[in-house]
């Protein structure tokens, strides 16, 4: 059963312990999904789910009443996950295979055609595969804004970025992710 | 503006009369409506831009559909938090050992229980004993009978 933040708060007051429970069973799926499609993985998504909450529990006792906790927890997640692979990035290699088994080098050189040889498995994949190949920043502002419905000024706060910077972010993407959707065949255009 | 795909090169057939920036804000609804009127009437003579504009809204389309973001949580999400609190709580971990021994002591504390509760529980030892006489008595029996119509047919 979900519980209403002041509950929360209620809760931990009377039991810490029960509190930051309660805290984890309302937002682990919502940090987790952001994680995942950001990451690409579930491993790397378990990684910052659990980076987030060690930084949210360490907190929660300082975090003031009035304010919710979802706008917090965004700040904290964005934040987490921009690190976690900007530090990760430096031992990536392009001998990494992906689930399908395929290596990192060889999608990133093969040449995909509409006409051609890559038909996609569906399109969810394909725009899972799209939405990896972006940017961190620009990917994490189009997650932050298609998959989490987050206005513009929204996102310009829980990324601290100007709006304006947003804006150009995301419409870039799109622009990068509507090419690789052709590339890939999705539609019949 | 719109990219053809010929064969391995992207080639660019540029509009130079709109961005890709405004078509995006015009599918969002947060142009202005003299904007939105250049946008209409150059979209009537401009092929290029008209297909722009379609496959925006595909790409649109997609990343607003809630089903392509669903995903399968795994169980680990469900084991995370415990540590994490503990360390928070400044208790410490406990082992992986001592949680096994724990859980096993556990478990037989609980069946101790529900055997306790079953009816006749207690006089489980005597009737098993009857029980295995009985058993042995009616085979005895059955194997003598059985020698006899053997012999008889003889």
């Amino acid at each position: 059963m979900e519980v209403s933040d002041l509950k929360i708060f209620h809760e931990y007051k009377k039991n810490k312990r029960r509190g930051l429970e309660l805290v984890y069973e309302r937002y682990k799926k919502y940090v987790y999904s952001i994680a995942y499609h950001y990451s690409g993985n579930k491993e790397d998504a378990l990684d910052i789910t659990q980076e987030v909450f060690m930084a949210v529990f360490r907190a929660f006792g300082s975090f003031k009443e009035q304010y919710s906790i979802l706008p917090w927890i965004k700040k904290i997640t964005v934040n987490r996950c921009l690190n976690f692979l900007r530090n990760r990035k430096e031992s990536i290699s392009l001998n990494q295979t992906t689930e399908d088994g395929d290596e990192l080098q060889d999608i990133i050189s093969s040449n995909v055609t509409t006409d051609g040889s890559i038909v996609c498995k569906d399109t969810k994949k394909a725009l899972e595969a799209a939405i990896q190949k972006l940017p961190d920043k620009q990917r994490m502002a189009i997650l932050l804004r298609h998959m989490k419905h987050m206005k513009y000024d929204e996102i310009a706060e829980t990324m601290k970025l100007p709006a304006g910077t947003v804006k150009t972010l995301i419409h870039n993407g799109r622009a990068t992710l509507k090419d690789n959707l052709i590339k890939q065949g999705v539609w019949e255009v | 503006m719109i990219q053809n795909i010929d064969g391995d090169n992207l080639k660019k057939e540029m509009c130079d009369k709109m961005d890709t920036a405004l078509l995006q804000d015009y599918l969002e609804g947060t142009i202005d409506t003299f904007e939105k009127l250049i946008v209409e009437s150059h979209l009537t003579v401009c092929k290029t831009c008209r297909r722009e504009l379609s496959e925006l809204k595909l790409t649109f389309w997609e990343l607003g559909n809630r089903n392509n973001y669903e995903i399968e949580y795994p169980e680990e999400l469900n084991d995370i938090s415990e540590g994490l609190i503990d360390k928070v709580l400044g208790i410490e971990e406990k082992s992986l050992a001592r949680k096994v021994v724990e859980i096993q002591l556990n478990n037989l504390r609980q069946s101790k229980k529900f055997i306790e509760q079953i009816p006749g529980a207690k006089k489980t030892p005597e009737i098993m004993k009857k029980a295995s006489k009985s058993l042995s008595k009616g085979v005895a029996r059955e194997v003598k009978k059985g020698l006899r119509k053997i012999v008889a047919s003889k």
